[in-house]
């Protein structure tokens, strides 16, 4: 089938079986290869994107399901040559990235924490960003290091 | 030789009306697809690809996704995510056990996708919501082209992950109790962590006409049910009968807990023993009966 949607702020349209998984499409037909496959069960958040705005897993969403809608990759965030984004700097700072798999998807949430904030509709505290990332397996760093990234990007972006 | 994934087709209807008479022309052919958090993963084996058609049911959020007073229950449709459901301020007000249940559901990513609807037709005996919605006497409504019909919910599984729609039905919605006057109420799920976990037991419950007397309390009315402990969610009505039946204290709270550890089914598997989730549910027990006597 003819799939149309909008991915990254422009309008795309490919082809695609309707139950292909939006992680596949964006990483062998789109070259987009931010979104990881870890697990392709929904458990360790790798593959973590926004479809109309809301984090969900890519791994888990069929194309039938994306027609018309918009999606939003972590390669809309940062561009080759551009300035890091602050969440992907400060995962370097605090040594939070280290094999990286795991990165990608921790800075979708992270991002999404950040946009949730924003609009008042998370807590701002400890505990509400354990939950944001509860969602994002991580075998290297022991979580400790990312919580103090996003804790980090959100002082830097002032109230 | 079974079909690969790319020879599925979808079709997609754009009203509820459409979607039933797809299903009465195709029924045993189509799986009805929703948030796809549990097919997705079952497609992964395709075996467990649908012999004829997938239908999406995303196209019929407009008629099937809030959350609503509807006299004097509160209808939440099948398309309402996890994530509506913890963000209500009317259940908040109405169905905290079934909010707490939310609460604990997976993580963002799931709770973003996955509905209430597909946790019900799922049917799985460790879903979150179901403790929750039998112990606020949810009652689903079925739909196809003949009509709708309404189920109790505490009937609606006829063992492990059987709910008793036929493959022309499709759950639209499912309606709960409001809370009464000071209720007192809880949902508890103990699981191996508190986020993205299959629940090891599960204990909703809501009391409400509790009064302290000399001797003790008297428990109006109550309602328990409990998820992990059997082939089903499971209602409890038999600790419930011996809860009403006389003043709580002491002697009733050992009885009862007695009567819940014979009442549930469960079995040994990767994530607990039936010794473990039999001790578990008992303890769950005398916490909640013992903010019962705190509250009264
Ligand atoms: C990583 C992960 C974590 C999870 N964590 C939890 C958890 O903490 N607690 C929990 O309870 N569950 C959990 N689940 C399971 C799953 O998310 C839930 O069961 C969810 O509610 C399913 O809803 P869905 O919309 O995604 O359903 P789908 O996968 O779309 O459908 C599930 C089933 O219901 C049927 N169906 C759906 N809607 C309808 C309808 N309206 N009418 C008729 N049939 C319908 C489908 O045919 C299918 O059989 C988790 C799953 C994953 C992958
Ligand atoms: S690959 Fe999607 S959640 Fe792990
Ligand atoms: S840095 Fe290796 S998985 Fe997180």
């Amino acid at each position: 089938m003819k799939v149309s949607f909008r991915l990254n702020g422009e309008t795309r349209s490919i082809e695609s079986a309707p139950l292909d998984r939006l992680l596949d499409v964006l990483r062998r037909d789109l070259g987009l290869t931010a979104a990881k496959e870890g697990c392709g069960e929904g458990e360790c958040g790798a593959c973590s994107v926004f479809l109309d705005g809301v984090l969900v897993c890519s791994c888990l969403v069929p194309m039938a399901q994306v027609r018309g809608r918009s999606v939003e990759t972590l390669e809309a965030l940062t561009r080759p040559g551009a300035p890091l984004h602050p969440l992907q700097r400060l995962l370097i700072e605090t040594d939070g990235s280290q094999c990286g798999f795991c990165s990608p998807g921790m800075i979708m949430a992270g991002v999404d924490y950040m946009r949730r904030l924003a609009r008042g509709e998370v807590e701002d505290d400890h505990e509400a960003r354990l939950r944001a990332i509860a969602g994002n397996i991580c075998r290297c760093t022991g979580y400790t290091k990312i919580v103090e990234a996003i804790d980090r990007a959100i002082e830097e972006a002032g109230p | 030789m079974s079909r690969g994934r790319d020879e599925v087709e979808v079709l997609a209807p754009s009203s509820l009306r459409e979607a039933v008479q797809v299903l009465a022309e195709v029924g045993a052919e189509a799986i009805p697809l929703a948030g796809g958090s549990d097919l997705m993963v079952a497609f992964r084996d395709v075996s467990k690809l649908p012999r004829g058609f997938v239908l999406d049911l995303l196209g019929l959020e407009p008629e099937l996704r809030g959350i609503e007073l509807v006299e004097d229950e509160v209808q939440i449709g099948a398309l309402t995510t996890v994530d509506d459901i913890l963000h209500s301020s009317l259940l908040a007000a109405e169905a905290r056990p079934l909010v707490e249940a939310a609460r604990c559901f997976g993580s963002t990513q799931i709770r973003n996708r996955a509905t209430i609807g597909g946790n019900v037709m799922n049917g799985s005996p460790a879903a979150d919501s179901l403790p929750a919605l039998l112990a606020l006497d949810a009652r689903v409504t079925l739909l196809s082209s003949e009509g709708p019909r309404t189920v109790p919910l505490y009937s609606f599984y006829a063992d492990y992950r059987r709910p008793v729609a036929k493959p022309s039905e499709l759950l639209v919605s499912i309606r709960i109790a409001r809370a009464p006057a000071n209720p007192i109420e809880s949902f508890r799920k103990v699981a191996a962590r508190r986020a993205q976990a299959i629940a090891k037991v599960i204990l909703a419950g809501r009391a409400w006409d509790v009064r302290a007397e000399e001797e003790g309390v008297r428990i109006g009315e109550i309602r328990l049910a409990a998820g992990s402990v059997g082939p089903t969610p499971m209602r409890l009505f038999e600790t419930e009968r011996i809860l009403r039946s006389e003043l709580l204290g002491p002697r009733l709270a050992a009885e009862a807990v007695a009567v819940l550890r014979s009442e549930i089914t469960p079995i040994d598997d990767l994530r607990s023993t039936a010794a473990y989730r039999r001790l578990v549910a008992g303890r769950l027990l005398e916490d909640f009966l013992g903010s019962l006597l705190l509250q009264a």
